[in-house]
């Protein structure tokens, strides 16, 4: 009986699975049109050699890596903001984390791979394992990245049994997926114990993984002793970076799958509410960051880091890096600080500006440096090339097409903690609240209220 | 399921047997079927004598014209072998050897550093050539950096990558 | 063991180029073209790098031939992920093209920028394509290449040495650039050895080495100009 209702309360939750329109194939054959033909141009590269891009010396790092850095940035989103909030037992989070850890899951993969792609010689990648140095930072890269793939993964995967269970139950098809995913799910509670305490631990052990993921992408820069590169705040201002911008792909997400799958009753104006709040603090930190970088550069005023400066400031990146400012600040600040522009269109403008501002501040990260090499060389300017800008539209294209795809045979919104919400949160928020008053106000009198 | 797995594995055993076949059945034919034993048995020549740069150079190279010259010349001998070693020593044209022992480009092996100065056996690298009475179809060892390392690091010599790969 | 350094004195060079083009033939360097280079992807394993100062009409131009510095403390072989570039006992940087897997790393961390990178597979016109130096192998799309002080050479000169049973002597190994340069500016031997000709310069009040304020060691040294 309890499940007909469950069922019948939250049936927006399958709609998603259950209804395919044609939109949905319409979408996913322009998204694998767009990656058959990144593909294409992949394998142009490899019989061609990366002299198809716009890289040349001394700017020898272009979109690949900045993709790379831009990508697994976005995937910060996910994990950790979904790790943090069942840590912070936030109530609110119940609809938001699944798609978080989607999000991570995804852009791990494509992030991942952008090195492989920017590689001379790909099919030599093993010898990172053969004759691998631990002390180059982009093994520690690889160790961090596949430890943080691997960790997120069976983080998505595991508060995604009970409600695969609900669809093998249901009956949905493919029925051997289901079956085979539940792996003997039936809900008792021994299994639930289990669950939860694989949850907790995973949850703890994810964060400081996610942190160190982003710490070591900006060691492959902050290492060298390049100017614009060497900087000992490389390390919090990536991982800050990276949140801002995964939390702006999570907004983005779920503004458009809520208009999308009709999940307005879930994902409600509060949940937006709270997480623009976070990004207007992120925005502030960012800011905060990008200040004390550059205006230690300018104090010192060191000949070789002035160079970078100003190829910046007012050299030929100076409209990139002004976009970034506008983008990444003036836009979110000045629109999710007014109350009045602070509704679901409004952050939705502004996470897009994040996301821009945040994948140009990655290009200014990354080129720069290189196109100022502290000898006098003659250095052109970086232009990428039709190749570049495919593969790029390509690691877009898998992000939604992996989305889609996931939404197709998976809920987006986790069906079981919803039902968990509905069953306990009342009475945990009401002794939580208890514990923080004081003595004389009692649990039942807050229930009620609650209620 | 179960009925395509049972189509599919006459088929995959079909692809992995011509595999096997054809990658262990190199059709390397050797333009004289030239014969070691004879020279170095019958004749009594030494390895040296023929392959004259093995102790001064750091490439061995295949003897040459000249060098069978100096004995055989008859392109009308009744041994159908030594015709045609005669008839490219009259015409004074190179032997199309097709080589066996191949070290990439990229990898540099010097035979005086071996053969002369670490005293080396050629026997070592090459195998008992003397006693084979067919010219080589397959090199005798694989000649992969891993069997070179394991020489360098029992005998203790440079290991150095620098000192090979250039 | 040896220390190998080369010594350039400004004084002496007047920006001819020919130890630019002697690496290039002897290191089979390949030849991009015009296209190419004008993207920036001329490859020099030595380059000359030109400096003007002053106003017109009172200017003046130097020159700065650029080898590998072959630093002893190098910034490159620090961040290569599988050691296809590392110091060797000998104090060279080696560059190992098959082990190299394209990441550029080391271009990116080298603060001289003297690396290159194969961007395609490397080709030369026809005549030049026969005369490619045996020594030196030809490298393949997608690895990173640099001055390698011509350690081919060095195997060579030590295999004569040990084949006529001694030592190796001063001037019996130096890499092309320094053999072919006419005004003799480029100097080349064995930093540790007291009486070689690179010791004795290093000795001059005219010495400097390229950003030496990063403590990368350089082993190429310079000899400034004299005014």
């Amino acid at each position: 009986m309890q499940k007909n209702d469950l069922l019948e309360k939250d049936r927006d939750l399958f709609y998603s699975i259950e209804h395919t329109g044609p939109a949905f194939y319409w979408m996913v054959g322009l998204l694998m049109t767009i990656l058959a033909f990144a593909l294409f141009t992949y394998i142009i590269q490899i019989k061609f050699g990366l002299g198809i891009t716009g890289l040349a010396q001394p700017i020898s790092w272009g979109f690949y890596i900045v993709n790379f850095v831009f990508f697994i940035g976005i995937s910060h989103a996910g994990t950790l903001i979904s790790a943090i909030l069942r840590l912070s037992k936030a109530e609110w989070r119940r609809p938001i984390t699944r798609m978080a850890e989607v999000i991570t899951a995804i852009v791990l993969a494509i992030g991942g791979l952008h090195p492989i792609i920017d590689q001379g010689q790909p099919e030599r990648i093993l010898h990172l394992v053969t004759s691998g140095r631990l002390q180059s930072p982009l093994l520690w890269d690889v160790t961090s990245i596949t430890a943080y793939f691997a960790a997120s993964t069976v983080y998505l995967y595991l508060p995604l049994i009970p409600d695969i269970a609900i669809l093998r139950d249901r009956g949905t098809k493919p029925r051997w997926l289901y079956q085979f995913l539940s792996w003997g799910w039936q809900g008792t509670e021994r299994q639930k114990k289990i669950l939860e305490r694989a949850i907790n631990i995973l949850m703890v052990m994810v964060i400081p993984i996610a942190v160190s993921v982003h710490t070591v992408i900006s060691y492959i820069f902050a290492m060298t002793i390049q100017p614009g590169w060497h900087s000992t705040i490389f390390g919090p201002y990536f991982v800050a970076g990276a949140i801002f911008s995964g939390i702006a792909a999570l907004l983005i997400v779920m503004i458009a799958f809520r208009k999308v799958y009709h999940l307005e009753r879930y994902l409600k104006e509060i949940h937006f509410k709270y997480l623009s709040t976070l990004l207007l603090i992120m925005s502030l930190i960012w800011f905060y960051f990008t200040f004390s970088e550059y205006l230690t550069t300018f104090y010192g005023h060191e000949p070789d880091e002035m160079k970078v400066f100003f190829y910046k400031f007012t050299g030929d990146f100076s409209p990139y890096f002004w976009i970034m400012v506008i983008c990444n600040f003036i836009i979110p600040v000045g629109i999710l600080s007014n109350s009045k522009t602070r509704n679901i269109t409004g952050i939705f403008i502004a996470s897009v500006c994040v996301l821009i501002g945040m994948w140009l501040e990655r290009l200014i990260i990354v080129v720069p440096s290189l196109a100022n090499p502290r000898l006098e060389y003659p250095t052109g300017i970086y232009i990428p090339t039709l190749t570049e800008w495919a593969l790029f539209a390509g690691g877009v294209a898998v992000f939604i097409l992996g989305f889609l795809i996931f939404a197709k045979y998976f809920p987006l919104i986790s069906i079981w903690e919803i039902e968990e919400g509905r069953e306990t949160s009342i009475s945990e928020v009401a002794h939580r609240l208890s514990s923080y008053l004081p003595d004389d106000v009692e649990q039942d009198e807050i229930k009620k209220i609650l209620k | 399921m179960k009925n395509t797995i049972k189509y599919l594995t006459p088929v995959i055993l079909v692809i992995a047997l011509t595999g096997i076949i054809s990658g262990t059945n190199q059709d390397v034919r050797q333009p004289i079927s030239f014969n070691h034993k004879l020279h170095t048995e019958e004749v009594g020549l030494a390895c040296v004598d023929c392959h004259s740069n093995v102790e001064k150079h750091s490439r061995a190279l295949i003897p040459n014209i000249e060098t069978c010259g100096d004995c055989h010349d008859d392109a009308e001998d009744e041994n159908r072998e030594k015709a045609k070693v005669g008839s490219y020593v009259s015409r004074n044209e190179k032997i199309p050897w097709i080589q066996i022992h191949v070290v990439p480009d990229h990898a540099y092996f010097s035979h005086r550093r071996h053969v002369t100065l670490a005293k080396i056996e050629c026997q070592t690298c090459h195998g008992e050539v003397s006693e084979m009475e067919r010219p080589f179809i397959i090199p005798f060892v694989e000649l992969e950096m891993s069997w070179c390392i394991n020489c360098h690091e029992k005998s203790k010599v440079v290991n150095d990558c620098n000192s090979c790969h250039r | 063991m040896a220390r190998w350094g080369m010594v350039i004195d400004l004084n002496k060079c007047t920006g001819c180029a020919e130890c630019v083009t002697a690496c290039k033939v002897e290191n089979n360097v390949a030849v991009v073209g015009k296209d190419e280079s004008e993207m920036g992807r001329t490859m020099l394993w030595m380059d000359i790098l030109t400096h003007y100062e002053g106003e017109y009409p009172n200017t003046k131009v130097r020159y700065l031939p650029r080898p590998c510095l072959q630093c002893d403390n190098p910034p490159c072989t620090k961040v290569c992920p599988v050691r296809a570039t590392y110091l060797d006992p000998e104090g060279i940087v080696a560059q190992i093209f098959p082990q190299c897997i394209g990441c550029r790393y080391c271009m990116a961390a080298c603060p001289y920028t003297v690396k290159s990178f194969n961007w395609y597979e490397p080709h030369w016109p026809q005549e030049m394509a026969a005369a490619l130096n045996p020594d030196v192998s030809a490298r393949p799309a997608g690895v990173v290449e640099k001055c390698t002080f011509c350690v081919h050479r060095l195997q060579k000169a030590k295999e004569q040495a040990d084949s006529e049973n001694r030592e190796l002597q001063d001037n019996e190994y130096i890499p092309a650039c320094a053999e072919d340069c006419p005004t003799q500016a480029i100097s080349f031997g064995d930093l540790d050895s007291p009486h070689s000709e690179v010791s004795e310069l290093i000795r001059s009040p005219r010495i400097f080495t390229l950003l030496e304020e990063l403590g990368t060691e350089p082993k190429v040294y310079y000899l400034s100009e004299i005014e």
